[in-house]
């Protein structure tokens, strides 16, 4: 048997094309598949997993009968934008420069600021490239296409450099992605901070987390990728998920593309496993989970604006972190305006604020980087 | 629940159609940790073995009305974890690293060709790992199963005889489901 028909066997049994020969053989050779030497969890693993499954069970039943969402706010359709959104997505956002005036804003940029083990601090940007700093065995670098690298070397010590921390921290208007040394792969947001070691030593990956960002986790299963932010912790193995647990925001949330992840509520310990399209939201002692549009949770990343029914008073804190503005309400109860569109997000504050205005219940006024909202 | 850990997996069948969440209950209380070891030892993977059991149990719910327990309800869930297990493997090219596996099958083992005769090889392959359970989980799975109440029991206990008993339950169950379903059903979330 070759793996090309292994490979058709599986796609047929996939697609629900499986003979009753091709059913004879899969079902024959399960079997005897790992038929021996029963993997190794003890009892109390096993209580906790069952108990963890029923209680996802209930969580996911009993959320049916909460369908009812009652929005009182008027619901605003915006025009969908798409426009030039694909040609600016792998576009160096820099590049994208616009005329600053007192009356507009040019959007956010790649750039980030890292702190080194020594304390030492680095503004990475469009100047700056090539190796930025040797951790004890550890190469930092920056690659063409703007990526913080890390990357052991063969000669380098893993004990030297264990224990030494790096901060990557962006502003407000900044964005940074950085490839640490397992080849995980993460996007940080405007106004975030991943404090990472420089080399992933002992049972577990551990990153700190503030903000927003987006992990394309490399799969290791023996040293599960573990990141904490202040409301909860996120268990994987090798995955793709966004987190975002700003400060400012009540909940934090936290999605998943692929794989599975367990958050653990830091509060309350509970922990929950979550499935690719959910979201799982901590606020306190509260956790729950719901599906949700993933590319609303990674329209960040991939260079927009996704609403889907967002209130405005949400909607404007992202652009206020990624155009680095003040936002100011004459009318409070514009906050709870409900909106749905999408914009690219390398334009300047201009064009968003246009597109909402569209819908003819809002106004906008940019002033020396102040966004005044009134209806 | 001290009543439904009592109830045969035949009842526990028939009130689940009814929507009893009680009885759902029951089913996963029975058949967790012999469905978690089996998907544990198939899979090797804590996570991934998770994932199975909420994915076949969450399916037994959401259809409950619609599946067709044509065997026993432990046929049925043996052949479900199966399944999931296989769509699981089919899915994002895992099933590449079981190849040589799969190779050296083919080259040296029979295929059994006769379905009834994989559904018990499979029952036998399960069961075999209760053996291997903790004492304390072995018990919960064999007492719930072969220890429950017969009828004639209960009606020793009532003083009422064996044919009325069947029939109360039907009839219970036929009410259960008709007038009181959807409050039932309610009221097991209240309580959960």
């Amino acid at each position: 048997m070759e793996d090309k028909e292994l490979n058709e066997l599986w796609e047929r049994f996939r697609s629900g094309q499986a003979t009753p020969e091709d059913k004879a053989f899969l079902e024959s050779w399960y079997l005897k598949h790992n038929q021996q030497a029963p993997f190794e969890v003890n009892d109390h693993e096993r209580v906790e997993d069952v108990d963890q499954v029923w209680d996802n069970i209930k969580k996911k039943q009993s959320s049916k009968f909460q369908n009812g969402r009652y929005r009182l706010t008027a619901a605003a359709i915006l025009l969908f934008v798409f426009t030039g959104t694909y040609y600016l997505l792998h576009r160096n956002v820099q590049d994208a420069a616009s005329r600053i005036s007192k009356t507009d804003v040019k959007p956010g940029r790649n750039q980030a600021t890292l702190t080194l083990a020594s304390g030492k601090k680095l503004i990475l940007n469009n100047t700056l490239s090539g190796q930025l700093a040797n951790e004890a065995g550890v190469t930092v670098s920056k690659n063409a296409k703007g990526e913080l690298i890390y990357t052991t070397q063969a000669s380098g010590n893993a004990n030297q450099s264990a224990g030494r921390i790096n901060t990557l921290a962006t502003s407000k208007g900044e964005q940074y992605q950085v490839i640490l040394p397992d080849g995980s792969h993460v996007w940080l947001n405007a106004a975030s901070t991943l404090k990472y070691p420089v080399v992933f030593t002992g049972k577990e990956r551990l990153v700190e987390l503030t903000g927003e960002a987006y992990f394309e986790v490399a799969h290791n299963k023996a040293m599960p990728f573990r990141v904490k932010t202040s409301q909860q912790q996120v268990e994987v193995l090798g995955t793709h998920f966004n987190i975002n647990a700003y400060t400012d925001e009540k909940t934090t949330a936290t999605t998943l593309l692929e794989g599975s992840v367990k958050v653990t509520s830091a509060s309350t310990n509970q922990k929950m496993i979550i499935k690719p399209g959910q979201q799982s939201a901590v606020s306190g002692d509260a956790m729950n989970v719901e599906e949700v549009d993933i590319d609303e949770a990674v329209a960040w990343k991939n260079g927009y604006f996704l609403f889907n029914d967002e209130n405005l008073a949400s909607i404007m804190k992202k652009v206020s972190r990624w155009y680095n503005v003040e936002v100011e309400y004459k009318d409070a109860s514009l906050q709870s305006l409900v909106f749905s569109g999408t914009v690219s997000k390398y334009q300047n504050v201009s064009q968003v604020i246009k597109t909402l205005e569209l819908t003819n219940a809002v106004h906008f006024k940019v002033l020396d980087n102040r966004i005044t909202v009134s209806n | 629940m001290e009543y439904y850990s009592k109830l045969t997996d035949e009842k526990l069948i028939l009130l689940l159609k009814g929507s009893d969440h009680k009885a759902y209950a029951q089913i996963y209380d029975r058949y967790k940790f012999i469905l978690h070891a089996h998907a544990i030892n198939k899979l090797r993977d804590r996570e991934e073995a998770m994932d199975i059991i909420q994915e076949v149990f969450t399916y037994l719910w959401a259809k409950r009305e619609q599946i067709e327990f044509t065997g026993s309800l432990s046929g049925y869930l043996y052949g479900a974890v199966r399944n999931a297990i296989l769509n699981k493997m089919s899915r994002n090219r895992v099933h590449e690293k079981y190849h040589d596996a799969m190779k050296a099958f083919a080259l040296h083992e029979q295929v059994v060709t006769d379905h009834r005769v994989r559904e018990n090889l499979l029952r036998e392959s399960i069961e075999r790992e209760i053996a291997m359970l903790p004492p304390k989980m072995k018990a919960i799975f064999i007492m719930s199963r072969k220890e429950y109440l017969s009828h004639r029991e209960i009606a020793w206990k009532l003083e009422i005889s064996e044919q009325t008993v069947s029939k109360q339950i039907t009839n219970a169950l036929k009410i259960l489901k008709v007038k009181l379903g959807i409050v039932i059903y309610l009221l097991v979330f209240l309580h959960l």
